[in-house]
This record gives structure tokens, sequence and C-alpha cells, in this order.
């Protein structure tokens, strides 16, 4: 009896809490992020602390970092250029990737035959640590932003290709049955069909390789730069300079944030359907 | 329904299938099957699963290839054109989630070359009128329930305005309530339109319920064991089909027919089976 009740009153309040959170999207929004940023303000409060009883070449400390962030973007030595190079590098990568990750990712969807013969390497190259291959593309193509783009690509295309294949195989084996039997033309299966179909996919692949892409500049940049922020990263690490080591590390966190952001919003505006129908289950 | 000249609207002449397996056996599952459908007959293909009901009606709609045989369609063989006027409804109502309700019943009207965009929407809207969903033609599929889905699937196929409706266990996934409320809904409106179904199942009662003629099918291969010709006064939603003594009777007679086939290899308890002894 004494559980039941408990049980009605839990669920009562329940309802007011989301009677309330409905009211207001606002206040919905700070409810679902509030414990997030709780913890974040606690755990800058403890850097901070720790920071201030170390030598700054451990973990330096928010403030530092912070002004030292503040000193490259505004200051005597801005790191603009370094940005500029290291973003364009990033979203040429990008774009490519995913016009290389979707015609493959179609192709050995749809093409059982292609599928076939492909799919030893797709598997090899997808489980191959691809740092490998940047000595190699230096020695090719020089120390410049070549061989870095082209190393981008290498990482970035497989979660498209990958994701765009498995979409295009769920979506023929879905719906083409129903294109066949109205009739529609080859053409238009892929058209009405397949495409929009394979496009939350995409969006899938797009949103992990976009995440990639920032890993990719970094780690090219600190093996095969002398610009850009990965090279900043490996120059202020070899010389103990650990709060500027961070303020970069802060903005290539940033470049994250945002590609991974915009391609969620892409899903949101593109791929409602995908979004609404996880949802409703 | 009893017709008066035996010129069939659709006929399926002994028509065989293999499917092979990942290791090149062949394996037969149909196996010389004929049947013949004539104008404004409800015939009902019934059967276990996997006795290859599903891959007959496949066939009928062109979407997979036979080995042997013949589909005819007004005593033609079917081809594009045939194909043309005959229409679909899937198990699952398959609607595609990026497509409104309306744009997903359009989506069987858009191989219609002659139909101007406007005439396709006026034929879509009547579709979802004729199912009691034109309020839903803006909704977008996962909106929608179970029921409703599958009566958009079912409006899809009329949208078409076939000559033949093809209907794969239509309402094989809905439970249970709402699949006696859509055998009513959608037989009667079958009725009303006097259509021709070859609907595929393997509920005797649904089977019963909704057909002029049951098709019984055998297993492994996939055959034709016997025809039924289910001789109930229509229109059936004005009275109890169930409880009618003609229906109760050929429910019995196909259980048993079924039964007789069990009873080959079920032996009583404690029985031998005829020369176990040795």
């Amino acid at each position: 009896m004494a559980v039941s009740l408990e049980e009605g009153f839990s669920d009562s309040t329940e309802l007011l809490t989301k009677e309330r959170a409905s009211s207001g999207s606002r206040l919905r929004i700070s409810r679902k992020y509030s414990g997030t940023l709780y913890l974040f303000v606690s755990l800058l409060v403890l850097w901070q602390i720790i920071g201030s009883f170390l030598d700054p070449i451990y973990i330096s400390s928010p403030t530092l970092v912070a002004s030292n962030l503040w000193e490259m973007l505004f200051g005597k030595t801005q790191i603009w250029h370094d940005i500029a190079v290291s973003a364009s590098e990033m979203y040429i990568g990008l774009a490519i990737a995913l016009v290389i990750g979707s015609v493959f990712g179609l192709a050995i969807g749809r093409s059982r035959v292609i599928r076939g013969f492909t799919a030893p390497y797709v598997v090899f190259l997808n489980a191959t640590p691809l740092v490998i291959t940047l000595p190699l593309l230096a020695i090719w193509l020089g120390v410049d932003e070549k061989a870095r783009i082209v190393f981008i690509v290498l990482l970035a295309t497989w979660p498209i290709l990958l994701n765009v294949a498995a979409g295009c195989r769920n979506v023929s084996g879905r719906f083409t049955e129903l294109g066949n039997s109205a009739g529609l033309s080859r053409i238009d299966v892929i058209r009405k069909i397949i495409i929009p179909g394979v496009l939350p996919y995409f969006l899938t692949g797009a949103r992990i390789s976009a995440g990639l892409v920032v890993i990719g500049m970094v780690v090219s940049e600190m093996e095969v730069s002398l610009v850009g922020l990965g090279y900043l990263l490996a120059s202020y690490a070899s010389g103990f300079q650990t709060s500027k080591l961070l303020a970069v590390f802060v903005i290539s966190t940033i470049f994250g944030l945002i590609n991974v952001g915009i391609l969620s919003l892409a899903t949101r505006l593109w791929a409602p359907w995908a979004v609404l129908e996880r949802k409703e289950r | 329904m009893t017709q008066t000249n035996d010129r069939s609207l659709l006929e399926v002449r002994g028509v065989s299938k293999y499917f092979s397996d990942a290791r090149h056996n062949r394996r037969l599952v149909l196996d010389d099957v004929s049947l013949k459908v004539h104008k404004g007959e409800f015939v009902s293909i019934l059967g276990k699963s996997g006795c290859g009901k599903t891959t007959l009606l496949r066939i009928i709609d062109g979407l997979i290839e036979w080995d042997d045989g013949d589909v005819l369609l007004e005593d033609q063989p079917v081809g594009k054109a045939q194909r043309q006027r005959m229409a679909f409804v899937f198990q699952d109502s398959n609607l595609l989630p990026w497509r409104s309700v309306k744009r997903n019943v359009e989506l069987n009207l858009e191989s219609l070359k002659e139909l101007s965009p406007q005439e396709r929407s006026d034929r879509a809207m009547e579709a979802l009128r004729m199912v009691g969903l034109e309020d839903a033609a803006d909704h977008a599929p996962y909106q929608l329930s179970g029921g409703m889905q599958q009566r958009v699937g079912v409006a899809r196929a009329l949208a078409r305005q076939p000559a033949v409706f093809l209907m794969d266990e239509p309402f094989g996934h809905l439970d249970n309530f709402t699949r006696e409320r859509l055998q009513q809904e959608i037989g009667a409106l079958i009725e009303r339109l006097n259509a021709t179904v070859v609907f595929v199942t393997h509920d005797i009662d649904e089977a019963i319920l909704l057909s002029d003629k049951i098709v019984l099918m055998e297993s492994d291969p996939g055959r034709v064991s016997k025809v039924f010709e289910v001789d109930l006064p229509r229109p059936r939603w004005r009275y109890n089909v169930r409880a009618h003594p003609e229906a109760m009777r050929l429910r019995e007679e196909i259980v048993t027919d079924l039964h007789l086939k069990i009873a080959d290899w079920v032996q009583p308890e404690g029985a031998m089976v005829n020369g176990s002894e040795s």
C-alpha cells in the first residue's frame, strides 16, 4: 500500500515536471544541459586550484590558457594564418572525402559484384592505422599541404563510404521492390528512393568524418608541416609551453564542435524523419 | 459471384520456380502452379509460411523471374504494359519515411506518364478518402499507427485503379483488433468496387471472410493442393460470416484437409509408426 502510494506520488511529480518543462522550451534546454554545465564549471575550478600548486608546465591553469588564447587571437603574435591554413586543409579534405565516400559507397552498396571484389580492401584499409601512410605521402608529395590533404581524405573517407554503402543496401532491400512494383524506371528508383533514403546514412557518416578531419589535420601538421595548428602544437610541446599548447588544443576542439554541430543541424533540417522516427520508437 | 463465361482476367499456367542457395543448390519452391482469376473475383492463396505463396504473387507482379510456365493478363503474357494494370499491397506498408502520406500514394502513379500532376494529386486524395484518411494526407508516415499505415498501403494500390490487386498478407503484421477492423473495412470496400483481388494469407478465417475462391497450397515444393469455392452471400459485412453454417462447414473442411496431411506423420501417443518395428 505504502509502495503504491509512493509510486503514485512520484508519478504525479514527474507529470508536473514534464508539464512545466514543456511550457517553455528554454527551461527544458536549461534542465537538459544544467548538469553538464555544473560538471564543466566544477572541473575548471578543480583544474585552477590544482594548477595553482604546480609548475605551469605540467597542467597550466584555465586562466593561463585563456590569457594565452587571447594573446594568440588578438595580441601581438596572432595565429590567424595558421588557423586559416588548417581550416582550408580540413575543409578541402572533407569535401573531397564526401564526394569519394558517397560515389564509392553508392557503387559498393548497389552492386554485388563491386562489393565482392572491393570488400577485402575496404576492410583492410579501414582497419589499418592510416598514420603509417604519412611519411610515405610526404616522400611522394613533399612536405606541403598536398600530402596533408591526401592524408585527411584517407582518414575521412571511410565513415562516409561505409555508412553510405550500408544505407544503400538497407534502403535497396526495403524499397526497391516497391519502386519496381510502382513501375519506376531504374533512374527513378535511384533518384526517388535510393538517394533520399541514403541521405540520413550519408549525414551520419559525414558527422563522424567531420570529427576525424580535425584529428587528420592536427596529426598531419605535427608530422608534415611548418605551419598550421598541428605544427604549433608540436613546437609548443617540444618547448614545454603547456599553456600555449592547451590554447591551441582549445581552438582545435572548437573546430571539431563546430563541424559536428553543423552536421547535426543538417540532419535535423534535411532528414528530419530519421531523427523523429528514432524518437517515436 | 458465379462466372457466366470462362474467360479469366488473370491466369497462372504451370508456373515453376527454383531458388538457388549460396552453394548453388537448386531448390524447387513452386511446382507447376496454375490458377485462374475471373473479373471481380476475390481469390485467396492460403498456405503456411514458406509454401511459396508470396513468391507466386511476386512472380505475377513481375518482381522476380520464374523458370517455367506463363502468367497471362487478359490472355496476354504479362509485360510492362500489363504490370501497369496491377497493384501490389505489401505485408509491411512499406511507406517512404521522407514522403508525406499523400506523396506516398502518388509514388504509385508517377510512372503513369499520361497523368498530370493535378490528376495525380486528385487520384491520391480520392484513394485516401476511400480508406478514410484524407485528413492525414499531409502527415508523415511515422505519425500514423500501424493500421493507418497499412490503409495508406491499400490507398496506394487503389490510386492506381488497377485491373487486379495483389495483396501479400496486408493485415498480417497488425494486432488482432486492428486486423478485424481492417478486414471488415477493406473487405467492404473491395466488395463495393467489385475489384479483382489475389490475396495471400495464412489465416483460414480471413480467407473465408473475404474470398470467393480459396486456393490451398502445400509446401516443399509449393503446389496447389485443393481449391474451395466459398459460397457465402454478399455483402458479407451485413452479417456475422464466422457464425454462418456454410463458413463453419468450409472451415472444418479446410482444417480437416490440413489435419489429414499432418496425420500422415504425427501418430497418436504410444502408437508405432508403420515399419518402425524392425
